[in-house]
């Protein structure tokens, strides 16, 4: 019975990969070493990353967000059930957006985009601030309405073509 | 339900050109929310029209 050797697996595995590569899986392990496996069995436990999630999962409890399980099959159901309500919920939103007409979307849209109105209306201050303040309101006006008359103009033509 | 508002063209490019006249002030009003800016493809296109004209 032949013998594996790993050794000489392991770096023929890594031969391809590019600087940049090893070096990731470099701090990988050095990490890894570093927070569990240079620690015995029972200073693993003690870690600052571990404390903090046992800390993170106490406290979770005592606020009634996590419930004990007496085996791993309870615990899988649970999950398997709060899947479940989630998808379920996530499809009462998405039948309510369809049910919503143009006008509650828009509405809706702006509500989400709050700083759109802000940006706009600095981009109006830019432009604004660009037009000499010698042009009256009036000559503002004429040159629109002469503006637009000409687009008007050009779509009837268009149309009449 | 707001108010919902046409505004003409002639309006809203005023408005982009020159500060604090009267369509400076309705768009200002619209980004507050005061009211809802009702539009149209059709709208839209000759207000892009009129946008990129030289005159303007």
């Amino acid at each position: 019975m032949g013998t594996i050797d790993y050794r000489q697996q392991l770096l023929e595995e890594i031969e391809s990969l590019s600087d940049r590569e090893l070096e990731k899986i470099y701090k990988i392990v050095t990490l890894l070493r570093h927070e569990f496996l240079e620690e015995d069995d029972e200073a693993r436990y003690y870690t600052d990353s571990w404390i903090q999630a046992e800390r993170e999962a106490t406290e979770a409890y005592q606020r009634g967000g996590l419930k004990a399980y007496d085996s791993v099959d309870e615990m899988m159901d649970a999950l398997q059930g709060t899947n479940n309500q989630t998808i379920s919920e996530l499809e009462q939103v998405l039948t309510l957006i369809n049910q919503l007409g143009a006008t509650e979307k828009l509405l809706i849209r702006r509500h989400l985009e709050r700083d759109w109105a802000e940006q706009f209306a600095a981009l109006l201050d830019r432009i604004q601030a660009r037009v000499p303040p010698d042009i009256s309101e009036e000559e503002v006006y004429a040159d629109v309405a002469k503006a637009i008359r000409e687009v008007r103009a050009d779509y009837g033509d268009t149309a009449g073509a | 339900m707001p108010l919902r508002i046409v505004i003409d063209n002639n309006v809203l490019v005023s408005a982009v050109l020159k500060r604090g006249g009267p369509p400076d002030i309705l768009m200002r009003r619209w980004l507050a929310e005061d009211f809802l800016l009702v539009t149209s493809p059709a709208i839209l296109a000759e207000l892009a029209d009129v946008l990129n004209r030289p005159r303007i």
